[in-house]
């Protein structure tokens, strides 16, 4: 096995939404930072309390779409124009009208592939994958607060009290792939 | 955070975030049951005697089918337009339903987007059989060949479809996984036994439930839900313009996108209700798949039937108030000439029997709502087959009139059609989870007044 560098982490374990929003707002004030916050589920209200800009995702769509729908108009251009025009019905070759549906589906087949693509690059996952933390029933009912236990100015002991202050249920060390 | 006394709750029986993990993920972690078993060698039997009929079509020719000169289209497409309106519920509840922030829909979502992509599967079946040598099935998509090039038809509807149907699954199936990721990594950490294990492990991607990656992730469903909605759309109005932009008397109309899409979102919600009904009672899960969801999706029932109905009467207005004969001609045909009891079960199905569920007692009983559930889908089936083979009977020229019954294959190969679906369903139903997990501990608190989590409003 080749060893991989490790991050040391401490970890705030919480059993409910409100201790973890309430605890998160808490940190955030006193500026400092997460090094990220696991929830079983999507929590509102928490990217705003680990000062997360919005995804930029569908803007990211928007080209994706653009480039599907650009496509999907130079194909149909390139077979009716210039590769094989036919005489279909004596109706003109750049009958564009006929071109819409096609058009709209290259369109959203793009955007919505491509898109999915996009995320899983952004957030790293991929099959084969294991998890960055893995603390038991995390998927579950578990919600994870990870500090950097790594830099100088790291203290513990006051890390750890201030935790347990704002309503951690278990505090933990652990290592994180760097 | 204070709770509205209006709000009822949406999941019942006071579950916790843990109690959702272990009662949801129960039946794929356990082994199958006998009714488990009995259902799925039903449903592979079926599957069965269509494997046997499509082999001996395409090993003999579709000349075993019923058709003639004059009746060229029946059975086959009937089926298929059939299973693509099927598909609509899934979609409409997955993402139109996302986009007007009806929470209801986070227990049935799973469910009747799987419905979907089985469905498509099902509906791909029929065009792909119906080519005659399904084995040169890859002419059509436009590629460089060596025979011009010669291209596909870009100005003929039956491209138009195979652009719609391969988008439309396509697009259903990634945001059918993207739903399924973090609830397939709530099975993997739970999973005992190195096979599932590693088979959890690479589907779900190394979730882990990042907050960073949840921000992308609600970014990108909503994405997805913004593109499926006019896909949804889409997709059976492109179906309809098979018929739409033929010269037949009775499918030369401009009716048909919105009617078509209409019928496909009641047909697709009547088919839903009849497999939730079963999967809820089967897997033990009437807490999240209460009876406040059932009565949702009557309700929609009510509305698009109604709009289907209004639909068939305008169409007769139509054809009087156009003044053209073939087409008054054709729809009298309908109503009145030999095969009128394709109509009239078609009418009685979809517009009358659904009626019955404006009353209240209606709605809320459970064997009542599985029946007219069965009775709109049959009712559907009719509609594509009026459309379809009553059109083509008796065309312009009299003396090309003709009849048409399916033969043996044809009927074989629908009951292969329907064996597929529920063998696909019950398979998903057995190795991945029915509720979506994360989204339903998302709106745990909605109606309550202590929980775990947030009510999220």
């Amino acid at each position: 096995m080749i060893s991989v560098p490790v991050k040391k982490v401490l970890l705030g374990i919480f059993d409910s939404e409100k201790a973890l929003l309430t605890a998160a707002k808490n940190f955030r004030e006193k500026g400092i930072k997460f090094f990220d916050i696991y929830t079983p589920y999507p929590v509102h209200g928490l990217d705003q309390a680990m000062g997360l800009a919005p995804s930029r995702l569908p803007q990211f769509t928007f080209a994706a779409g653009a480039l599907g729908l650009l496509f999907s108009i130079l194909l149909q251009g390139y077979v009716n124009l210039i590769s094989w025009p036919m005489n279909i019905g004596g109706k003109p070759n750049n009958a564009w009208p006929a071109f819409v549906p096609v058009c709209f589906e290259l369109t959203v087949l793009f955007g919505g592939v491509l898109t999915f693509l996009a995320f899983l690059a952004r957030c790293k996952l991929f099959p084969g994958k294991r998890p960055v933390v893995s603390v038991s029933r995390l998927t579950d009912d578990r919600f994870v607060m990870v500090f950097v236990a790594d830099e100088k100015d790291f203290k513990l002991e006051e890390m750890v009290s201030l935790l347990k202050q704002n309503g951690a249920m278990e505090i933990m060390e652990n290592e994180v792939p760097a | 955070m204070e709770v509205s006394p209006l709000r009822e709750q949406l999941i019942e029986g006071n579950k916790t975030f843990h109690d959702i993990t272990e009662e949801i993920c129960r039946p794929v972690l356990g082994k199958p049951t006998k009714a488990w078993w009995a259902i799925f060698l039903v449903a592979a039997s079926a599957l069965g005697l269509g494997v046997v009929c499509i082999g001996y079509q395409i090993a003999v020719g579709i000349g075993t089918w019923g058709l003639n000169r004059t009746i060229g289209w029946a059975f086959d497409i009937t089926n298929f337009v059939f299973w693509v309106g099927i598909g609509h519920a899934g979609t409409l509840i997955s993402a139109i339903l996302l986009l007007f922030r009806q929470k209801w829909r986070t227990s049935i979502n799973r469910s009747a987007e799987a419905m979907t992509i089985f469905a498509v599967m099902c509906a791909g079946l029929f065009p792909f059989i119906h080519m005659g040598r399904p084995w040169l099935a890859f002419f059509v998509f436009p590629y460089p060949n060596q025979r011009g090039s010669l291209w596909v038809n870009f100005r003929s509807p039956l491209l138009w479809d195979v652009f719609a149907i391969g988008t439309y699954f396509t697009i259903s199936l990634v945001f059918w996984y993207v739903g399924l990721i973090p609830d397939i990594a709530s099975v993997r950490d739970r999973a005992k036994g190195k096979i599932r294990k590693f088979i959890y492990g690479l589907l779900s991607l190394g979730w882990d439930g990042s907050n960073r990656t949840w921000l992308r992730y609600e970014s990108l469903c909503l994405v997805l839900a913004g593109l499926s909605t006019p896909l949804v759309l889409s997709v059976h109005s492109v179906v309809s313009f098979d018929f739409a932009t033929s010269v037949i008397p009775g499918w030369h109309t401009t009716i048909f996108p919105p009617y078509f899409v209409a019928g496909a979102i009641f047909s697709g919600f009547a088919m839903v209700l009849t497999l939730l009904i079963i999967t809820r009672k089967a897997l033990n899960i009437e807490h999240y798949i209460t009876i406040n969801h059932l009565e949702a999706m009557c309700k929609v029932i009510i509305l698009t039937g109604s709009m289907v109905g209004l639909a068939y009467g305008t169409e007769f207005f139509i054809a009087w108030y156009s003044g053209n004969e073939y087409e008054r001609f054709a729809f009298i045909n309908r109503a009145t000439g030999n095969y009128a009891w394709a109509y009239w079960t078609m009418v009685s199905c979809n517009v009358i029997f659904p009626q019955l569920f404006w009353i209240k007692a209606v709605r809320r009983n459970v064997p009542a709502m599985f029946v007219l559930s069965i009775i709109v889908n049959i009712g559907m089936w009719f509609e594509r087959f009026v459309i379809i083979m009553i059109s083509l009977s008796k065309d312009f020229l009299p003396s090309s009139w003709a009849n048409y019954s399916p033969t043996f294959i044809e009927v074989g190969t629908l009951i292969g059609s329907f064996g597929l679906f529920f063998t696909c369903f019950i398979l998903f139903a057995r190795v991945l989870p029915v509720v979506a997990m994360a989204e339903v501990k998302a709106v745990l608190g909605f109606g309550r007044k202590s929980v775990q989590g947030g009510a999220h409003d």
